[in-house]
């Protein structure tokens, strides 16, 4: 059996290069704060100037430093994830529109994002919020919002609500990842990608937080329909299986919080590319998700408390097609631009 | 659970220190433990089907034992009892295809009603243990079988958690004595054990996962390509189906190994195989054993097949199809099999002469080589049906075949996304897994570096680790023989 010790080179390997080329930053927490990479990009971003990124950031942390970096307050502040981060002062023309958004987002993330502006005391008169199903469903999808943490539980202090499912892992990734295969192959490939070319630009981040990823509109529409499937795969991974009684409660006391401090709410239901959505109609007990009934606990909370809705998830009743999507999951920006000049 | 997941890597050392460290008397309910749980991992719901199709065979298994005693109601209750667990099997995996087939045809007579279909996902692996308790039962009938009396080891016998969601498919007098004897710490064994375990999820993080995207692309993208990409991708399917599914029997084989269990081989290299014939032994042994001794065989025993095996063997690979899925392309793609296998019968003393006439030796490494690329080829067009996603595209990839072969290198996209070093690497690693499956079919049962010096097993070792590292895919992609 003590033979099994001499692999203990290759996990020794594989911890070393994942700490030390940490592809995804989990690692340099302890960092001095003027040396993150997130603060000189949200610097660069409150100055009023946009910035070209090249790798994934941690996006908790960059939301973070933008709003602390902000010098005025915004009129219009958006909320969301991904699918909305195409959401401007290009839409509303004459307005200050600060777009919040983190690629994934969950409810604990819109916390941490939102506790930044009460922090200091600022309340913008108009609040988009994107309802993505992944809000109230169990499991939640990531952690990344721990590095903000402090923010979270400030703000559920706030709405005097219980921490519930909102809490760290019992494995934290951070250390799962130290022996991780995959992120070593992600060490190993930023290593050649920093050593053999320049790489090509991620996305492109505007002075109003919106963010153009640059991946997605260079591909051409053939690509788009080749890659849809694999999308398709992820997206049905991506969302949890059940709602959580103590996530809507959490969401909705967030709402409430928001209706006292803002003049205006405003939820956001933006509709599923069409075969997904049919495909998650279609699919068998035990249900990844029912669509449905998610959409109206949304618009019966909205109806209760008084929220104007957009939109619908359902891509028939805006009379969406497959057109209208870069891929199986975001909605072309001029149609997102569309849903909010037509409401 | 997954054998390539994160849980499993977990689950394993614990319940195999735990079967050694447990009494003798009480491993069968450590076992049957773990075996709910590694199956209440995927739909913990489901444990209840299964447990109703154990409690039904259990009983079914002792009433036939004393009819066959008193010698009446044997076959009444071995009927009742394939018919109980037939039904389970129906309900779940094919009552929406002949639903919507015979509201087709319905319609076609225009006979028009709502179509009813039921919205259930397949319990996992309910083919393979359905199987495995008809054997129990037909073999119980047969009297080559006690009726087990120990709900227990029988529930273990059904449930045992290696081979429970994709085999293989045990028989009751292989499996159930192990189930009771006591096994020993045996260093060497554990060793071979995860030698074998290894060699499984080299096959399947490295090679079958690997290959899995580019053949998905071409798969669900049918319109986009044409014959080149897609003989690319039938060739490189067979890879992906053999590493995916041998890969889960090594890790299945290999995790009960551990404690001692000797589960039946289910792969023989299929790949060197000589004829079609030949193939089904080499390929999903257990399955087409079972196959062979439970559906051929008592066809070929009726007076009116008797003289007319072709027949048989059609029903044979027809009963495959179905059993793979409820699906049109799983039932041509295996009766595809079954002409392949008539006509290897059928033609087999004309290329005798042939190769008398112009005095080949059958031995010959040519001939032997030219065999065995046929049968590849055979199996390989076998996807288009197999991998297809509907009929209508099996036929659309199979009329576009010969398109495109002018400029065959140029079709740009099957490509992009997989560079030049990707296929490198795919090449060599598939070379690499043919060597292997060489080595160790003449190696016999005996690890293949197992007399060698200690350097070269460490350095097969060393690369075996060192290769699920660097291209190892870790997306949790479940095996393919899961869905049936």
């Amino acid at each position: 059996m003590v033979k099994i010790l001499f692999f203990l080179p290759i996990l020794l390997l594989v911890a070393f290069v994942n700490i030390s080329v940490d592809p995804q930053g989990l690692y340099d927490c302890q960092k001095d704060k003027s040396q993150q990479e997130e603060y000189g990009i949200a610097k660069t971003l409150a100055s009023g100037q946009d910035i070209q990124i090249f790798k994934g950031l941690d996006e908790n942390l960059l939301q973070k430093y933008f709003i602390e970096d902000l010098t005025a307050i915004p009129d219009i502040l958006v909320l969301g994830s991904s699918q909305i981060m195409g959401l401007g002062d290009n839409v509303f023309p004459g307005q200050r529109i600060i777009n919040n958004s983190i690629t994934n987002a969950a409810l604990p993330d819109y916390l941490g994002i939102f506790d930044g502006y009460v922090k200091r005391g600022w309340y913008p008169k108009r609040v988009i919020i994107l309802l993505s199903p992944q809000l109230i469903t169990l499991p939640l999808y990531h952690s990344k919002w721990l590095t903000v943490k402090e923010d979270v539980d400030d703000m559920l202090q706030r709405l005097g609500q219980r921490a519930g499912p909102i809490k760290p892992p019992v494995l934290s990734p951070v250390w799962l990842n130290v022996f991780s295969f995959s992120y070593f192959q992600e060490s190993v490939k930023k290593l050649r990608d920093t050593q053999t070319k320049v790489p090509k630009g991620l996305c492109l981040l505007l002075h109003d937080g919106r963010c153009l990823w640059q991946k997605v509109s260079s591909m051409n529409s053939k690509d788009r329909d080749i890659k849809t499937p694999n999308y398709m795969k992820q997206a049905q991974m991506a969302w949890g299986l059940k709602t959580d009684q103590n996530l809507e409660n959490t969401l909705e006391k967030f709402i409430l919080y928001m209706k006292v401090h803002h003049e205006q709410v405003t939820f956001c239901l933006l509709p599923f590319h069409p075969k997904q959505y049919q495909w998650l109609l279609d699919s068998p007990w035990p249900k990844r998700m029912d669509i449905i009934k998610i959409e109206n606990y949304y618009r019966k909370l909205g109806q209760r408390l008084g929220v104007k809705i957009v939109g619908s998830y359902d891509p028939a009743l805006g009379g969406f097609t497959q057109d209208d999507f870069y891929d199986a999951m975001h909605l072309k920006n001029e149609v997102l631009e569309k849903i909010f000049v037509n409401n | 659970m997954l054998f390539n997941s994160f849980s499993f890597l977990i689950f394993f050392p614990i319940v195999t220190a735990s079967y050694f460290i447990c009494p003798h008397r009480f491993r069968w309910a450590l076992l049957l433990m773990a075996s709910c749980v590694f199956y209440m991992w995927f739909v913990p719901q489901y444990i209840f089907i299964l447990l109703l199709l154990i409690v039904i065979d259990y009983a079914m298994g002792l009433l036939i034992e004393q009819a066959r005693l008193k010698n009446r109601y044997a076959r009444r209750y071995l009927i009742m009892s394939i018919a109980a667990t037939c039904v389970v099997w129906f309900i779940f995996k094919y009552f929406n295809f002949f639903s919507s087939n015979i509201w087709a045809l319905a319609g076609f007579f225009g006979v028009q009603y709502p179509l009813k279909l039921i919205r259930f996902l397949l319990p996992i692996g309910l083919s393979f243990h359905t199987l495995q308790s008809l054997s129990y039962v037909i073999e119980v009938y047969r009297g080559r079988q006690k009726a087990e009396r120990h709900f227990g080891i029988y529930a273990l016998y059904v449930m045992f958690y290696p081979q429970l969601v994709a085999g293989p498919i045990e028989r009751p007098y292989h499996l159930i004595p192990q189930l009771r004897q006591k096994h020993e710490v045996d260093y060497q064994r554990i060793t071979d054990a995860l030698k074998l375990m290894a060699w499984g999820m080299f096959k399947k993080v490295v090679i079958a996962d690997r290959l899995k995207d580019l053949v998905d692309r071409v798969f669900d993208n049918p319109h986009e390509f044409q014959g080149p990409a897609f003989v690319i991708a039938a060739v490189l399917f067979a890879f992906q189906i053999y590493c995916d599914f041998s890969g889960y029997c090594d890790m299945a084989i290999g995790s009960a190994k551990a404690m001692g269990f000797r589960l039946t081989n289910n792969f023989r290299f299929p790949f060197f195989s000589r004829s079609i014939a030949e193939y089904w032994t080499r390929w999903n042994i257990t399955f087409f054993s079972w196959v062979k001794d439970y559906v051929y065989v008592p066809l070929c025993q009726n007076q009116f097949l008797r003289d007319k095996r072709w027949i048989a063997v059609f029903l044979a690979f027809l009963f495959s199809g179905f059993w793979h899925g409820a699906d049109w392309t799983y039932i041509l793609a295996f009766l595809l099999l079954g002409i392949y296998v008539v006509c290897s019968r059928g033609t087999c003393e004309i290329r005798q002469k042939i190769y008398q006439m112009i005095g080949l030796d059958r031995n010959n490494i040519f001939v032997q080589l030219w065999q065995v690329l046929t049968c590849f080829f055979l199996f390989s067009f076998f996807s288009f049906f197999y991998r297809a996603r509907s009929l209508d595209e099996s036929f659309d990839i199979i009329s576009r075949l010969p398109q495109g072969w002018g400029h065959a290198w140029d079709q740009g996209r099957i490509f992009s996304g997989f560079d030049q070093r990707w296929w490198l690497l795919t090449v060599e690693l598939i070379a690499f897994l043919l060597i292997m499956d060489l080595l160790q079919e003449n190696a016999g049962d005996e690890f293949v570096f197992a007399k060698s010096p200690a350097w070269v097993r460490w350095t097969y070792y060393y690369g075996l680790v060192l290769a699920m590292v660097f291209w190892g895919c870790y997306g949790q992609n479940r095996f393919l023989y899961f869905q049936f």
